[in-house]
């Protein structure tokens, strides 16, 4: 085999790994506790406020008015 | 002649799985799996609003009002539990969303684990499935 092949093969190796500790880093929960109440609650609103918004489109369709 | 392109293609592969070449386009999949389950959960909350809004017509009459149907809709518990998933669903995939890019930028905000919005839309997808046969089995 090509020495620089083999060169290259181990360079990924390690790389690899470093990627999937990346990974793995991005997708665990880190720290709950930055969150305020206050951010908690802009983001309830917001999400009971299209739940409204999509609740009353659809009883619009299907009712007279 | 071949070798050198062997390693030039290794070198492209290599480039391609740095840390943060590599992190962004991992992070890009997993955007693209997570709207879908946006979707998917817009979807489910839909045809239960469709559900409800059937049943409010059988129990008002075909020819009520939108304000009175939205009005019995919303007194219901079951709607009340369904909006209250679809919030939290909405509100632990935001705050994740902002994680990932915080992440990306090398920035240490708050970061919530994938299973807590899949989580989320799990239970909305059971709860729903129990009143739409369709949303039944989702993500299960």
């Amino acid at each position: 085999m090509n020495p620089a092949l083999i060169t290259l093969i181990q360079a990924l190796a390690p790389v690899a790994v470093d990627l999937a500790v990346k990974l793995i880093e991005v997708i665990k929960t880190e720290d709950m506790a930055k969150l305020t109440p206050e951010d908690w609650l802009a983001l309830l609103k917001h999400s009971q406020k299209s739940s409204d918004e999509r609740l009353a489109a659809i009883v619009a369709r299907r009712t007279a008015g | 002649m071949r070798p050198r392109i062997v390693s030039a293609f290794l070198a492209l592969a290599v480039l391609c799985l740095l840390p943060g070449c590599g992190h962004t386009k991992a992070q890009r999949v997993l955007h693209k799996s997570t709207d879908s389950l946006g979707l998917s959960v817009n979807a489910a909350h839909d045809a239960m609003a469709e559900f409800m809004t059937q049943r409010a017509l059988a129990e008002l009459g075909p020819t009520a009002a939108a304000p009175e149907v939205m009005a019995w809709i919303q007194a219901q518990p079951e709607w009340q539990k369904t909006r209250e998933l679809y919030t939290r669903f909405f509100a632990v995939y935001e705050l994740w969303v902002k994680g990932n890019a915080a992440a990306v930028s090398g920035d240490t905000v708050l970061q919530l684990d994938v299973a807590l919005v899949l989580g989320a839309a799990r239970d909305l997808f059971a709860f729903v499935g129990e009143y739409v046969p369709q949303v039944k089995g989702w993500l299960q």
